[in-house]
């Protein structure tokens, strides 16, 4: 009996706290519908947008001002277009006058490096002219366009890149051309005259393409823009374009291959490169690529690494473009990483592109070169050993 | 009081020691090498100095340097290493090798030991081997016999840069206070890539290369070294002095002249001048450049001047060029140069200017680099800035 009345208890206990919670989760979700059922819009009680306060940093400050410049709506009610607005502003925006102003722009200017001076009073001059031009060199309209940066003393590397992977070459109606990108090594700064030797080179080989801007790392960002600007004057009708440094291999007939085998639609906006995602400016003053705070601040956008990166010939005019709305920043792949940013679109990963080199107990295996497209770095010697070993029609991997 | 004038006394006292020290610091001129340029007791025992200048009998020549050979088997170790077997076993013949490519018989290393790196390896297996042909000759460089002082720079083809530093600075061919200097570049070939178009478009307008047709390699510039000492006694016997360096030392030309010219007769006979290494034993560590294996060569180095940059006599070419021939090959130039002068009994002098192991660091606004002659490890824009500024330092010091 006393069992019958303690289990009745229970089950009594148990559906007191069934009905409870039933309550509880039924007076919950009746108060939510409420609100919803309404229709009420939340409105917020400041503004939405924030107004662009100037930022500490140099760069991005005059970057804020250009962007602004560039903006359609913003220009529209002040009833001008942006290419009015780019005219009154031309003579502002390409200057190649010292500017002497800078100094008081930024509060360590005097503390920074000669270099950043340097770069800094000529930032917005893109205006040089070519030296040493390939008219003709696009004239059947490549498939694919090489273009390898280069410095004038370099000779033995250009020598190198033209006997092994960067051979003129025409394989099943695609074909293959080959410039290299100079700039100026004034004897001013003290460089040994090669100018002569450089001008023979260029008689000889018909691949250089020399501009009188100083050759210097900060400077790869006007080789960059200016061979855009080369690209749509003198090569616009190019299928797609691989741009790269002097010390690295490039296996041609693998990107060949790969771009033969591309869909239409991916081929037009085509880059792949090694991307780098999430990385910002170094701010260690011993490195390469130190960027004080003055003049940038924030991250880098996705880009891919300066090594080498495969593009296609309509992204360039388009980057070409993109260029005159992103001011010159010092480190040339994330400034194409910025103009690509600029046209909405990102660099992509793909795993052929091995800037860091390849593991070393790999590096003397012929195979493993076989399916990459970029190895970085190797010897003008070892870049030529490669290339014939992978020609080997007994090659067997 | 009393003791405060105590005080300042003692501090004072400090002071002016402190100061000595410092003008004694500045005003001395370190001297890093006991021999100074001007005396030195045992070139007046340099057999050499009494011989005649070689005049065509190489017969008697040869018997009398067979004698001077000899000289060596004092200070070759008698052990089982591969040099000082072979060595000991040269000096034992009357007549000295061929030293032609035809006899090249392959060479054995000891029995039982670890198998040499592979650069030594391909060293001994062309070490016998000094008949190269030359790819570029300059007959008619020294064709006015008046040549005070010939510059012999080791280059390699590649270094276009290099050698017009050289050229556009300190290794113009000029003319300083009626001495005549003359310059010529020594290089080997490279097997790939193919940089002769280039060579011989540089060679038309600077006419200053000597290439022979062998690898140019590190341990080949001993027998660049016999290849030059050849060409020197064939077509330059009449130079005073010759300077053999590297392409990227920076040497203060006119300061070298003037030492020089102001040398008696007796040392302008048997001159070897330069930076000289003493008791030097041969680097055991296997990842050095100038490794030397046990098994190859034991024993302390004869007194040598570093490959950086030495001067030496004119006359002695001749010499030289046959005593090599009583000289088993050393991988290491500058040791070998060193066993060549032992040989003849010529003994090396320091000079405090020849810096060509320790660089020293680029003091601003300093005299202190008023008798620097000699400096190792300059890229060609230092050395067109050093030149630019060497008049200006000689005439504020």
């Amino acid at each position: 009996m006393s069992i019958g009345r303690r289990r009745l208890k229970l089950v009594g206990i148990l559906m007191m706290v069934n009905f409870l919670i039933y309550v509880i989760v039924e007076v919950s979700k009746s108060d939510s519908q409420d609100k919803g059922g309404k229709g009420q819009v939340i409105v917020p009680q400041g503004k939405f947008w924030k107004k662009c306060a100037a930022s500490n940093a140099y760069w991005n400050r005059e970057q804020q001002k250009l962007d602004r410049l560039y903006n359609p709506i913003l220009n529209l009610l002040n009833n001008v277009t942006v290419e009015e607005m780019v005219a009154i502003n031309a003579s502002l925006l390409n200057s190649c006058e010292m500017d002497t102003n800078i100094p008081s722009e930024i509060k360590d200017f005097d503390s920074l490096p000669d270099r950043f001076k340097d770069f800094l009073f000529y930032l917005r001059c893109k205006n040089y002219s070519l030296v040493l031009d390939q008219p003709t060199k696009c004239k059947e309209k490549p498939f694919l366009l090489l273009a390898i940066k280069s410095l004038s003393p370099q000779f033995d590397r250009r020598q190198a890149i033209r006997e092994s992977w960067g051979k003129e070459i025409k394989v099943n109606n695609m074909t293959v051309v080959r410039v290299f990108l100079l700039g100026d090594t004034p004897t001013e700064d003290n460089h040994p005259d090669l100018s002569n030797l450089i001008k023979y080179e260029s008689e000889l080989y018909k691949d250089i393409l020399l501009w009188n801007y100083r050759d210097t790392f900060f400077n790869l960002t006007l080789k960059e823009v200016l061979f855009l600007k080369w690209v749509s004057h003198s090569c616009a009708d190019v299928q797609f374009i691989f741009k790269g440094d002097d010390d690295v291999f490039v296996n041609t007939h693998q990107i060949l291959d790969y771009l033969k085998m591309l869909s239409a639609e991916k081929a037009k906006d085509l880059f792949i490169g090694d991307v780098i995602k999430d990385a910002g400016p170094h701010r260690d003053k011993k490195l390469k690529y130190y960027i004080p705070e003055s003049l940038y601040e924030g991250s880098y956008p996705p880009y891919a690494g300066g090594g080498g990166f495969l593009y296609s010939g309509n992204l360039a005019l388009r980057l070409y473009n993109a260029t005159s709305k992103v001011l010159l920043y010092p480190i040339d792949d994330v400034y194409t990483g910025m103009c690509l940013e600029k046209l909405g679109l990102a660099p992509e990963k793909h795993k052929g592109f091995k800037t860091f080199d390849i593991e070393e107990k790999h590096r003397n295996n012929i195979c493993a070169y076989s399916d990459l497209i970029l190895v970085h770095p190797r010897k003008p010697q070892e870049m030529i050993k490669i290339w014939s070993q992978l020609q080997d029609s007994g090659l067997n991997c | 009081m009393v003791r405060y004038r105590k005080f300042s006394i003692t501090l004072i006292a400090l002071f002016m020691l402190v100061a000595l020290k410092i003008y004694i610091d500045l005003t001395f001129t370190p001297t890093h090498l006991p021999e100074a340029p001007s005396v030195s007791p045992e070139l007046y025992q340099n057999p050499v100095v009494q011989l005649e200048p070689l005049k065509g009998n190489e017969e008697l020549s040869l018997a009398t340097l067979y004698n001077l050979a000899q000289k060596l088997r004092k200070s070759v170790i008698r052990s089982e290493a591969f040099w000082n077997t072979e060595q000991l076993q040269l000096l034992d013949l009357k007549r000295p090798m061929a030293w032609t490519c035809s006899n090249s018989t392959s060479l054995l290393q000891v029995k039982g030991t670890d198998p040499y790196p592979e650069l030594l390896q391909s060293f001994l297996a062309h070490s016998r081997c000094r008949n190269h042909k030359m790819i570029i000759n300059q007959p008619k460089k020294c064709a006015r016999n008046n040549t005070f002082l010939l510059l012999a720079i080791k280059s390699s083809p590649q270094n276009f840069a290099q050698r017009q530093a050289v050229r556009d600075s300190w290794g113009g061919e000029k003319n300083y206070g009626g001495k005549n200097v003359k310059l010529v570049f020594l290089l080997g070939t490279i097997p790939l890539p193919n940089l002769s178009p280039l060579l011989a478009y540089e060679n038309n307008h600077s006419h200053d290369l000597l290439q022979w047709d062998f690898v140019d390699t590190f341990f080949n510039l001993t027998l660049k070294d016999q290849l030059f000492l050849g060409w020197a006694n064939k077509h330059c016997a009449g130079a005073k002095y010759i300077l053999k360096g590297d392409d990227d030392v920076f040497a203060r030309t006119p300061n070298i002249v003037q030492i020089l010219s102001l040398l008696d007769n007796r040392r302008h006979n048997s001159l070897y001048m330069g930076h000289v290494v003493k008791s030097a034993r041969p680097y055991r560590d296997t990842n050095s450049k100038y490794y030397i294996p046990p098994s190859f060569y034991v024993g302390f180095y004869p007194p040598y001047a570093g490959g950086g940059g030495y001067v030496f006599s004119g006359r002695l070419t001749p010499w030289l060029y046959l005593v090599s021939r009583f000289v088993v090959p050393f991988p290491i130039d500058d040791v070998y140069t060193g066993m060549c002068f032992m040989a003849l009994g010529v003994h090396p002098v320091g000079h405090p200017g020849f810096k060509t192991f320790n660089t020293p660091k680029e003091e601003k606004n300093s005299c202190s680099e008023k008798q620097l002659l000699l400096v190792h490890r300059k890229s060609p824009q230092e050395m067109l800035k050093m030149w630019g500024q060497h008049y200006e330092k000689m005439q504020q010091c």
